[in-house]
């Protein structure tokens, strides 16, 4: 665990609680009102008791009226006044605290979705889940059942102490010992908590983890058959979260317990002392009562005090994930503090002592420099491994350099701010993603022009409208991972994806590798009229690919080891030769 | 009659009554609970026991008030000595009943999640396309635990209150009949207006429930595609809907905290009131002499031990609802069948050469199989059929869409295929036991899955072999030089979905992991799709070694990959346009003479000085 205080995670959250801050004020007011209410009812009992009731027994005639009298005070302030302010207490709290929650929870992903995609190599999706859900929910508890009425119950506790104070001064000090002894208990109890609840959030985090990775890798878990290593891996996991439930379950067992004794035994501390000081004639029957309710009350809050931690410190816990997200580096940002903008038109590319890893001691990329000039073709090929879709993740900013510079349009990619940038420089992927939404929605996702006339050319073009009519057309619903795509299909719909997005820049980093060579060689016509008056970097294991691009470098082990045309480099006798020649071999089979 | 007989008749009696009925999804959960009979058992007594002890503190600080009104010290000492000793016995049990019974749910929680991940794993393939990982793990977590609640911590405690209020009320109404017939009244309505409110609480909750899934699966799959997401510039558009499925949650949840505030001003408002009765009916029973000031502190102080049961019994009605709602989506779950369950039980008795099968290589056979996606409105496979006798290699080629994937998933099963179309030494595949089958194919899928684990771990997951063969399998695939330059070799740990390697080195990695196994039957997915043509030369030959004597089915896009196969099938447009020899087809077969000029021109440009 980081060094952040109780302190410094409230402090964040403060930063989510301000702008409804209102919303909690008018909280606090009823709050307040609903605290002088419960302050009447023991007030009102004991006026009975010393009043009219005592009258009564002493002989004297004509006080039921005024017994009635107070129980009509009683009915209508503290049970029906009570009540409401009860209500609209629960209903302000929800209406604040929710929307604080939605905020947190919307700013959370937004954030997560900013971090450095090296980040989200570490964690599993199942964690960072777990903290969109369950740990935001952890917060949503403390705001709207926890802080406020923390806060009350230690002004409570005061209150009350000083109420039995001044209505039966003889008694305060049993009040102050269940204060003094209640708080030592939590104290002691705080940190042990604090670290079994750790725990439990973490191995619990571990397990979904795991869970939510045998659910993606559902096809290959089955297809290996694999199904029960997997459940004992997970039922492994299980066991150690509920182990470490068993440790907390003993800890609050213990806090209750003492807390509840130590409370009630101070209350028989105040009923001896009191009994007596009845019995003696120095303090009045209605006094002692009027004192015992008010202990009562203050059992409650101190009893909850403790039920609160539950919520507090499990709250702490989801404070801190919450907070390593918002500490984690994020990805590239956009410029501060302003951003230059990029020229119209094509765009040139260049890479200047670019360096980079994805772990310090391992580097993928190291002193790249490469100029491509607007409006021609880079090729870049190379051994699997030897940091090709590194380099072209660099430009459109998934990671910046360690050391060195990428430029576009002859400005400092760090300059430019991230959306343009990533409008003008678009990149079809080795994996095509598709998410949840329609067919059009998937299409259209990178387009400023949204006219179908245009989408039905690209579609055409790409020989893709019989497979979308097969689907039902593009309102038709793709699900998350979209599956009902074979790979080949998802890449020729991440490249109509690109074609209709009309960049400057296209980056196809094996865009074609899962195509066979007839459907490729169908695109050929379409390819060329993608790439024309475009700058367009392309990775390609096949060599036809590009063999007619105007500049192709052998990238290895992180280097750029030859460059040239095609026709240069094949007479070279270099490592470009030497693809050409397996590929030769690999023909004649 | 023994208890056998009559135990289903009063279980049908009991499910008779609408309320129990609507408990029985949470069956899942309380059948591991009432498992652990004798950690139950005893925190339920103690619960019980504690809930009589508490019961003591009032008529104890009642008679001490009566015993200082009577200037009686002594008696106060006494009385005020008992209070104490009831509240040291009362704390013992209640630690002993929280102990057992709350412990006891979190093994039963345990329980039920381990049967519900086993079963999850077992669900076909197509139903994980519908619910994506992160619902998957908002069930499994959230879900769970609302079910959990209904366990050990509602009967901690519901017993708790169930003793005190009764008893306590009892004892009411000896001493102040008109009070306690009053207080009975208002807790009458109390439970009526509760019960009422049910209904509403429980579509809340769901709602609630329904929302923070769709916020759970949205994360996941934004998370999931990171790179894509900040690549297509779609942070903010995944935000967007982010927030709006937050706004969504929160709606609903502010809907929910509503019919929660109901509750608690129906709980506060009858406390209060009784409150009012006890000043009002206690107070005058007190003027006429009918009872003492001792019994009103009683009856306050008996409130007192009377509210904390009384409001967690509250938190329990309250969390019911959402327990049941929970319940109903776990039950959902359980209740789908898994991929597996379709007619496995037709397949004769296993003769004695059994043993030797599972070692040998399988015969395929595949008649007239159509088959359409789900979610297409054409086929995708049309009247295929082929033969492919033990120990020989199919290649199956054909453009993009022609359903060479889709073949995969049906000769594997992941995806179920029609009765009489697929048969792997002439039984049908739907008669196989599919952990027979798996247990002798080694497979390599197109988009190759890699666990956050050790290389070496993944190499072995799924097979039998030792350590030693890990190695020479990372060779065989081509990748062992790059992993043993990784920092800890083949110890490296990969991130999540191997996003630190290549496409093209998860391939390999994958292919490894499909060729430790030594399993006579093999079926690869364009495993080297990502694989520069150098090094799929390479991991061909070794290839080529390893399938000799194996039964093997080898998809690719490029006509390249399957020239090590012995035969090859040619598809287009889910149908099979061309079986044989790369030679044969090359005659007999235009569509395949076309693509293969098409490839053949493509390299000979490569080729060319």
């Amino acid at each position: 665990m980081t060094g952040r205080t109780d302190r410094a995670r409230l402090a964040l959250l403060w930063g989510w609680v301000r702008p409804h801050r209102q919303g909690f004020l008018v909280a606090t007011l009823l709050l307040a009102l609903s605290f002088a209410v419960e302050l009447l009812g023991p007030w009102l009992v004991r006026t009975a008791v010393d009043g009219p009731i005592a009258d009564a027994l002493a002989g004297n005639e004509g006080s039921p009226t005024t017994l009635l009298g107070l129980g009509g005070i009683y009915l209508v302030v503290v049970v029906s006044g009570g009540s409401a302010l009860g209500y609209a207490f629960a209903r302000t709290t929800a209406q604040a605290g929710k929307a604080v929650i939605r905020d947190l929870r919307t700013a959370l992903t937004a954030r997560l979705l900013t971090l450095d995609a090296r980040w989200h190599d570490r964690e599993s999706s199942g964690r960072s889940i777990t903290r969109v859900t369950a740990d935001v929910d952890n917060l949503d508890q403390l705001l709207t059942t926890g802080a406020l009425h923390a806060a009350f119950d230690l002004a409570k506790l005061a209150g009350f102490a000083i109420a039995i104070g001044v209505f039966a001064p003889a008694l305060v000090g049993f009040a102050l010992v269940a204060c003094a002894v209640a708080a030592t208990i939590s104290l002691l109890f705080r940190s042990t908590a604090r670290t079994a609840y750790a725990a439990v959030r973490q191995d619990l985090a571990q397990q979904n983890g795991l869970v939510a990775e045998a659910a993606a890798g559902i096809r290959t878990v089955r297809a290996l058959g694999a199904e029960s290593t997997l459940a004992a891996r997970c039922a492994t996991a299980n066991r150690r979260t509920r182990d470490a439930w068993h440790r907390t379950i003993r800890r609050y067992a213990t806090f209750f317990a003492t807390i509840d004794a130590s409370l009630r035994l101070s209350q028989a501390g105040m009923l001896w002392i009191g009994g007596l000081a009845v019995a003696r004639g120095d303090v009045t029957t209605g006094a002692l009562v009027q004192a015992w309710l008010y202990f009562q009350k203050l059992v409650g809050p101190i009893r909850d005090l403790g039920e609160r931690y539950n919520v507090l410190q499990s709250a702490l816990a989801s404070a801190e994930r919450i907070a390593e997200v918002f500490a984690a580096q994020p990805a590239p940002t956009n410029p501060v503090p302003a951003a230059t903008t990029l020229p119209p038109g094509p765009l040139a590319l260049e890479f200047r002592g670019v360096c980079f890893g994805y772990t310090p001691d391992q580097p993928v990329l190291s002193g790249v420099d490469l100029m491509v000039e607007a409006g021609t073709t880079c090729a870049v090929v190379g051994p699997t491994g030897a940091g090709k879709t590194t380099l072209l993740a660099l430009l459109s900013r998934i990671h910046d350099p360690d050391r060195g510079e990428v430029f576009v349009g002859g400005r400092a990619v760090t300059t430019v701010e991230l959306g343009t940038l990533r409008r003008r420089v678009v990149v079809v992927p080795q994996e095509p993603v598709l998410f949840r939404g329609t067919l059009r929605d998937n299409l259209l996702a990178q387009a400023d022009d949204r006219s179908s006339d245009r989408v039905a050319r690209v579609l055409d073009e790409l020989g893709l409208t019989a497979l979308i009519d097969a689907c039902g057309g593009l309102d038709a619903g793709v699900d998350g991972t979209g599956s009902q795509f074979s790979r080949g299909e998802r890449q020729l719909l991440a490249l109509a994806r690109a074609a209709i997005a009309a960049p400057d820049v296209l980056v196809l980093d094996e865009a074609t590798a899962s195509l066979d060579s007839a459907t490729e060689s169908r695109l050929d016509r379409a390819l060329a009229s993608l790439c024309a008056g475009r700058t367009v970097m392309v990775v390609a294991h096949r060599l036809a690919t590009v063999r007619h691009a105007d500049q192709i470098v052998v990238l290895d082990g992180g280097e750029i080891v030859e460059r040239g045309r095609h026709a240069e480099l094949a007479a070279r006798g270099g490592r470009y030769a030497a693809m050409l020649r397996a590929a030769r071999g690999e023909n004649r089979a | 009659m023994s208890c056998r007989a009559t135990a289903p008749i009063i279980r049908r009696l009991l499910f008779r009554l609408a309320p129990f009925r609507a408990l029985i999804p949470l069956a899942p959960i309380w059948r591991p609970f009432a498992a652990r009979r004798r950690a139950v058992g005893c925190g339920a007594t103690a619960a019980l026991a504690a809930g009589a002890a508490l019961l003591v503190l009032p008529i104890a600080a009642g008679r001490a008030l009566d015993a200082a009104k009577a200037r009686d010290p002594d008696g106060v000492t006494r009385w005020v000595a008992v209070f104490a000793a009831a509240v040291l016995v009362e704390a013992a049990l209640r630690f002993t009943a929280r102990w057992l019974l709350v412990g006891a749910s979190r093994n039963a929680e345990a329980a039920l999640k381990d049967r519900l991940q086993a079963h999850l794993l077992r669900l076909p393939v197509p139903w994980f396309d519908r619910h994506p990982p992160g619902e998957i793990v908002s069930r499994l977590t959230q879900d769970v635990e609302a079910m959990r609640f209904t366990t050990g911590p509602a009967l901690l405690y519901g017993l708790q209150a169930l003793t005190v209020v009764p008893l306590g009320l009892l004892v009411v109404l000896q001493t102040a009949p008109a009070l306690g017939a009053v207080a009975l009244l208002l807790f009458a309505g109390l439970s009526v207006y509760l019960l009422r409110l049910a209904p509403a609480l429980r579509r809340e909750s769901t709602a609630v429930q329904a929302a923070l899934g769709e916020v759970g699966a949205r994360a996941g799959e934004a998370f999931a595609a990171i790179r894509f997401v900040q690549a297509a510039h779609r942070v903010d558009a995944e935000t967007r809907a982010m927030a709006s499925a937050a706004e969504e949650l929160r709606a609903r949840s502010v809907e929910l905290a509503r019919v929660q505030a109901r509750t608690d001003l129906g709980i506060h408002a009858t406390t209060e009131a009784v409150l009012f009765a006890g000043l009002c009916l206690g107070g005058l029973a007190v003027a006429e002499r009918t009872a003492s000031p001792g019994d009103l502190l009683g009856f306050y102080a008996l409130l007192g031990v009377q509210l904390a049961p009384l409001l967690a019994l509250g938190f329990v009605l309250g969390g019911l609802p959402r327990a049941l709602g929970a319940a109903v989506r776990i039950e959902e779950i359980l209740t789908t069948p898994p991929a597996d369950a379709a007619g496995n039980g037709d397949r004769p008795t296993p003769d004695p050469s059994e043993q030797d099968r599972a070692l040998s290589p399988p015969s395929v056979e595949v008649r007239n199989l159509t088959f359409r996606h789900p979610g297409r409105e054409t086929p995708t496979l049309r009247n295929v059929s082929f033969v492919l006798a033990p120990g020989e290699t199919l290649g199956i080629c054909g453009p993009v869409g022609s359903g060479k994937s889709a073949l995969i998933d049906l000769l594997l099963r992941l995806e179920e295929p029609p009765p009489g179309t697929v048969y792997i030494d002439g039984f049908d595949i739907r008669s196989v036991a599919p952990a027979a089958l798996r247990a002798r194919t080694a497979v390599a899928l197109q988009e190759p899955f890699l666990f956050r684990d050790s290389i070496a771990a993944n190499v072995a997951f799924g097979n039998a072999c030792g350590d030693g063969a890990l190695h020479p399998a990372l060779r065989a695939a081509g990748i062992a030089r790059e992993v043993d330059a990784l920092p800890g070799g083949m110890g490296a740990r990969i991130g999540e979905r191997g996003l630190t390697l290549s496409g093209g080195q998860r391939q390999r990695v994958a292919l490894a992991r499909t060729l430790a196994g030594a399993k006579p039957f093999v079926v690869l997915d364009d495993p080297l799709s990502a694989v520069d043509v150098a090094k799929e030369g390479e991991v061909l030959d070794a290839l080529r070694q390893h399938l000799r004597g194996r039964t093997a089915i080898l998809t690719a896009h490029r006509l390249s990959t399957v020239r090590i196969a012995d035969r090859i099938l040619y598809l287009e447009h889910g149908e099979v346009v061309g079986v044989g020899t790369h030679a044969q087809l090359l005659a007999d077969c235009p569509a395949y003479a076309a693509a293969y000029r098409h490839q053949h021109e493509a390299q000979a440009l490569e080729g060319e000085p």
